[in-house]
Parts: C-alpha cells; sequence; structure tokens
C-alpha cells in the first residue's frame, strides 16, 4: 500500500506532530502511515483524510494486486 | 443583547477547539493540571492514572496478603518480613508517584535515585560483608523505570488504535509462546530429562510472559503494524 499522506500533509503545512494530535494518534503512528507499514481502521483513514482535505482514495492507493 | 455573526462564529470555534483538545488528547488537560495530590474520585482519573492507582493498591494488597500468609503458617512475620515489605511498598509507591506526575524532573531524579542505591548497595556489601542485593535489586528497578520514563516521547500515553493492537497481539503472541514452553517442559519432565521444580517452573513463567511480551510488542512496533 501507498499513501500520500506526507504530500498533502506537507500542502497543508502540517507537521506529524500536529497531523497525530489532530487525529487523536500518536506521532509514530502517523509515520508509519506515511510509509505505508501500518492499515488504518476506516475512522482513522476518514479522519485523517477530513483534516487534510482529501478523499481516502486520494490518500491511500493500493496495487491492484491486493 | 444577541450575539453579532462574528462573535457566534468565535464561540463556535471556541467549543470547537475545547472538543478538539478533548478529541485529540486521552490526556486532557484537568489530568496535567491538578496534579496526583489533588482529591480526584476514581471515575474523574484518566485510563493511566486509574492503571496508576490500581497498580499501588493492588502492590499493598500483596504486602498485606504475604504478611497475613506468613503469620497463619506460622511462619512469623518478624521484623525483617515487614520492613522488607514496607520497602517494597514504598518504593513502589514512588515510582508509581513519579510515573503519575510525568514530569521528566522527578524521573530524572528517580533514575539518579536508582543510579545511588545500586552504589551504595555495591559499597555496603563490599565494605561491611552483607548482602545488600534487596537494595541493589531495587535501585536497579528504579533506574530502568524512570529512565524509560524519561527517554520516552512525550505522546507515549495516548492509546491509539496501532498502540492498542499492539499491545494486544504482543500478548497473544507471548500466551501462545508460554503455552509451547509448558508443553515442552511437560515432556521433558515425563521422559525425567529434566527435573522441575515447582519454583523453577514458577520462575521461568513469572519471566518470559512479561519478557516475551515486550520482545514481540517490540518487534510489532518497529515493523509499523501485526501483519
Amino acid at each position: 500500500m501507498e499513501t500520500k499522506i506526507r504530500e498533502y500533509r506537507v500542502i497543508k503545512n502540517l507537521t506529524q506532530a500536529e497531523l497525530a494530535e489532530a487525529v487523536g494518534v500518536r506521532r509514530e503512528t502517523v509515520v508509519f502511515l506515511e510509509k505505508g507499514k501500518y492499515n488504518p481502521s476506516l475512522k482513522l483513514a476518514h479522519d485523517v483524510a477530513k483534516v487534510l482535505g482529501a478523499t481516502i482514495d486520494e490518500l491511500f492507493i493500493f496495487d491492484d494486486d491486493e | 443583547m444577541e450575539m453579532t455573526n462574528e462573535e457566534k462564529s468565535k464561540e463556535k470555534n471556541k467549543e470547537n477547539n475545547v472538543e478538539k483538545k478533548d478529541k485529540t488528547g486521552k490526556t486532557d488537560k484537568s489530568e496535567k493540571t491538578s496534579g496526583i495530590f489533588a482529591p480526584k474520585r476514581f471515575s474523574e482519573l484518566g485510563a493511566n492514572e486509574r492503571r496508576y492507582v490500581i497498580s499501588a493498591a493492588l502492590s499493598a494488597a500483596a504486602m498485606v496478603i504475604v504478611i497475613i500468609a506468613a503469620y497463619v503458617t506460622g511462619a512469623g512475620a518478624g521484623f525483617n518480613l515487614i520492613g522488607l515489605a514496607s520497602v517494597i511498598l514504598v518504593l513502589t509507591l514512588a515510582l508509581i508517584a513519579a510515573k503519575m506526575t510525568g514530569k521528566k524532573a522527578v524521573l530524572l531524579a528517580g533514575s539518579i535515585l536508582g543510579l545511588l542505591m545500586i552504589i551504595a548497595g555495591l559499597a555496603l556489601t563490599t565494605a561491611s560483608g552483607d548482602n545488600f542485593q534487596m537494595m541493589i535489586t531495587g535501585g536497579f528497578i528504579m533506574f530502568i523505570i524512570c529512565f524509560a520514563g524519561y527517554r520516552k516521547p512525550a505522546d507515549r500515553d495516548i492509546q491509539d488504535e496501532r498502540s492498542l493492537k499492539i499491545g494486544t497481539w504482543g500478548m497473544a503472541y507471548s500466551w501462545y509462546l508460554t503455552y509451547l514452553v509448558i508443553i515442552l517442559a511437560f515432556w521433558l519432565s515425563y521422559f525425567k530429562a529434566v527435573t522441575f521444580t515447582v519454583e523453577m517452573i514458577t520462575g521461568i513463567l513469572i519471566i518470559l510472559m512479561p519478557v516475551s511480551t515486550i520482545i514481540f510488542q517490540k518487534y510489532f512496533a518497529s515493523k509499523g503494524d501485526v501483519y
């Protein structure tokens, strides 16, 4: 899984800590989300998309094989 | 006097900010400003504070049970046992109080105190010939816990979905590993390859379960997810 969370976060001028605080998770959770190494729940994905002003489909990109 | 639209908007932003602060952090402002010594109802405490209070209560209860058991079994709870139990209880409560404050200065002071206890224990053991193992062990525990608390990031007290998932899976893997070890111990004992005593088995389990839990949790935390 790839994510574009980092790109959207930079556009919004947010740090990882600020994004983490906004969605109620630890900063390291945001780190692993950006790397695509953590599969978030639907609620967390929705909260992140809402804060970044994007849709879940825009933020999370799945390979066709998955 | 009716509020203007701008004033209404400001009021709404204030409410949203309060809600946001309540929503974003598991530890809200009241927990940090009221301090550990301000009287609070148990239901008003945060999740971490409740854990600390329960730990303190269980530690005190364990000490009382040990002393009662010593009396009941006829072993007697002499000064040594009561003194030892009191020292362990005070040390446990001091550690819990240090962690509850969350203040870096308190945790650093606890780490230094732990180091001083280790050094003093070693020096006294060498000088007097008596065994000050409890002081050394207590100092070691105090140093490890306070230093770990001093080093951890500020948001580590937040329990999010990822930390809860990793914590749960770590414990599940630890349980499974412990079960395999018990099966292995059974067959080793059955075929008389090894003679186990109750103390050996319980000692192995006491160490294996928490250590394996921590190892599995750290592995999943570094990997990012549990699968």
